[in-house]
């Protein structure tokens, strides 16, 4: 029978070397956002599918303007420990804390969903210009990675039209359905960008 | 769609993921970079987009079988979303006033 000890697989991981790459030493923000963004974007599906059974508990409700915030803290540690492009990844930081509070003040009923709208559509379309063609370097008709960045920021805009048709045509299940698939292929495209980033 | 489908949907939903993650690690390492399989990394085996997909997969599968669960036992009125019974009763209502002016 094949044994596994926890200790053996730890030092055989600790032996392995170290990529040394272009954050520098640190490790890269782009896949944990990716994850994190499906995860949240998948469980953003499963909340339309289960209806009413997904409000049972109280920190379901809560998810999606959570992500929001951990993900600008998160962003904010990577703006402290990333010696690169620090101002685009702090004005990411600071649209998704905001992002994540209105959405936070919405779900608690606090303000309806048109001015959470009216908040979330102008960032979604900033945000894509600073993740996309601002955070993009090089040659966009011949870089890969410039290329994913760049749609990682398409991905944003489709969001944020999503929003826009939501507001022009009223809540449907499909918009609905659109928006959290949205997320989980804001998730995906973070994670292409992560494949294409030489760290491997 | 019916209970068992939407219980079903997403209970296969972090298998799904964890599916496209092998099958995403399958193709970098068994096709696009078979030279690479030997000079793996920690940051990579952390880091790699499709083992990201198959922890993610993994983390969904944990959160969505019991919702799976409940979903398989609950009743129509409580799988519909408070906002489709909202509109749902003002269609109702719409169509008695419609009707009340014929």
């Amino acid at each position: 029978m094949l044994t596994i000890e926890v200790g053996d697989v730890l030092e055989a991981a600790g032996r392995l070397p170290m990529h040394g790459d272009t954050t520098g030493g640190a490790l890269p923000g782009h896949p944990f956002f990716g994850a994190g963004f499906l995860f949240v974007g998948s469980l953003m599906v499963v909340e339309l599918l289960a209806g009413s059974v997904w409000s049972r508990a109280y920190w379901r409700r809560m998810l999606w303007p959570g992500a929001l915030l951990t993900a600008g803290a998160g962003m904010l540690i990577v703006s402290y420990v990333q010696p690169g492009s620090k101002s685009l990844h702090l004005t990411l930081a600071m649209l998704l804390l905001l992002g994540g509070y209105t959405e936070g003040q919405y779900r608690l009923g606090k303000i309806s969903r048109a001015s959470a709208d009216a908040f979330a559509i102008p960032v979604l379309i900033v945000g894509g210009f600073v993740i996309g063609p601002m955070h993009a370097t090089g040659n966009l008709m011949s870089s890969t990675l410039a290329q994913t960045h760049l749609l990682v920021g398409v991905v944003a805009w489709m969001l944020a039209g999503v929003k826009l048709m939501r507001v022009r045509f009223g809540p449907t299940l499909a918009l609905e359905y659109s928006f959290a698939s949205g997320v989980m292929m804001l998730g995906l495209s973070l994670l292409l960008v992560q494949q294409f980033h030489g760290a491997h | 769609m019916t209970r068992q489908l939407r219980a079903l949907l997403i209970g296969m939903l972090g298998p799904a993921l964890q599916a496209a993650g092998v099958a995403w690690d399958l193709l970098e390492h068994g096709v696009f970079a078979r030279s690479e399989i030997g000079q793996l990394t920690l940051q990579h085996i952390v880091t790699g987009p499709a083992h990201l997909l198959m922890a993610t997969g993994l983390a969904l599968s944990a959160i969505c079988i019991p919702i799976a669960l409940q979903v398989a036992t609950a009743s129509p009125e409580e799988l519909a979303r408070p906002d489709e019974i909202v509109s749902d009763a003002e269609l109702a209502g719409e169509l008695r006033t419609v009707e009340a002016a014929k």
